[in-house]
């Protein structure tokens, strides 16, 4: 099992413990990642709402290399799952639109065919290695830890491309194969409020606090995420409002891909556990050792 | 949608982080990059620098799209 693996910008600019992590985990599973080389910002909805011939130039250049790899194409941030997965399907639904984009993308000695695919890394673990394999792979167990799980707004919308929310519910079985339980909290499909930055900040800091209150309402001992975004916004997102709101969450926040590790029995180093904003120690209690 | 939120950002009208990020598209390939203290830590911990960018191929595709003139004029 082999996937040209999309690392985006904001994993290796702010979170490179989930990097790390990614490395780590997948390979032990017996998936084949290579780094996609020279490619470009996947042009996230921010882009699509500045200029859409230009966002789909972009995302169509990236899957050009997967293309050219030969391989399809593993995502880990979620806009970037959104952003190459609604232009695959776009260019390959509406030929008028490929040419159109392969007309940009001759300037630059690219040409779009239509023979790629593109993957989360979420449907990478559940459908093609699958949970019974996760669940075999875990030696140090979560047992009892309550998760409140983010899924985000671009592993599952929009429905039409992503033909139902299978996403939705495969993180939750994936968190399990942990041994870890799942909690259902009010508004879970919500968005993180990520996305507000840069445009009203004030705002997003209000969605990430009432999610953070639902989750905590439902007693969540630590939230799992699989997009760079939603990590930020929960994780660094709780210093905020506790110096705004003066209240206190203290909900330890992780990358599923750190969950995964740990619970394979891989300690995250010392420099990954401080990179984390909201101290992970409630949750790290006989996992600073490898084995 | 989509296309009325194009017109708006003709007619120079779009939230300053989406113009940040615009800028920053333009000058790098990239939305977001590693700052200096980030790029001596990923080498302190055995990770490349960053990652390798097509920063040239953005900027022609950019220039045909029209981009940056929407973006430099704001």
């Amino acid at each position: 099992m082999k996937y040209g693996l999309y690392w985006g910008c904001l994993i290796p600019a702010r979170e490179p413990s989930y990097e790390v992590s990614v490395e780590k985990v997948m390979p032990a599973l017996g998936v084949e990642l290579v780094t996609m080389e020279e490619t470009n910002c996947c042009a996230p909805f921010g882009i699509q709402s500045l200029d859409y011939t230009s966002w789909l130039a972009l995302a169509a250049r990236n899957l050009c290399i997967g293309e050219e790899m030969g391989v399809d194409i593993m995502t880990l941030c979620n806009d970037c799952y959104e952003s190459l997965l609604m232009v695959n399907t776009m260019l390959k639904a509406h030929p008028e639109i490929k040419n159109q984009v392969n007309e940009i993308l001759a300037e630059v000695g690219k040409e779009y065919k239509g023979k790629v695919e593109v993957k989360n890394m979420i449907d990478v673990l559940y459908e093609d290695i699958g949970v019974e394999k996760v669940k075999d792979a875990v030696k140090k167990p979560f047992t009892g830890l309550k998760v409140a799980t983010q899924p985000g707004c671009h592993l599952t919308k929009p429905k039409r491309i992503h033909f139902g929310v299978k996403e939705f519910d495969a993180l939750n079985e994936l968190v399990m194969a942990t041994g870890a339980e799942t909690i259902n909290y009010e508004r879970r499909e919500m968005c993180c409020g990520g996305p507000l930055r840069g445009v009203n900040d004030e705002l997003a800091r209000d969605v990430a606090r009432i999610k953070l209150v639902n989750m905590k309402n439902a007693g969540a001992e630590c939230i799992v995420t699989v997009c760079p975004f939603c990590f930020l916004e929960l994780d660094l997102g709780q210093l905020e409002i506790r110096r705004h709101f003066k209240e206190e969450y203290n909900i330890p926040v992780l990358h599923f891909a750190e969950l995964l590790r740990m619970a394979m029995g891989m300690k995250l180093d010392d420099w990954e556990i401080k990179s984390h904003r909201t101290p992970l120690e409630p949750i790290l209690k006989g996992r600073l050792q490898e084995g | 949608m989509f296309a009325i939120r194009n017109l708006a950002v003709k007619e120079k009208n779009m939230p300053d982080g989406f113009a940040a990020q615009a800028k920053n598209l333009i000058e790098t390939g990239r939305i977001a990059n590693p700052t200096a203290s980030m790029v001596r830590k990923r080498e302190q911990i055995g990770l490349s620098k960053g990652q390798s960018t097509a920063t040239e191929d953005v900027q022609k595709i950019l220039k045909k799209t029209g981009f940056s003139k929407i973006i430099v004029s704001k």
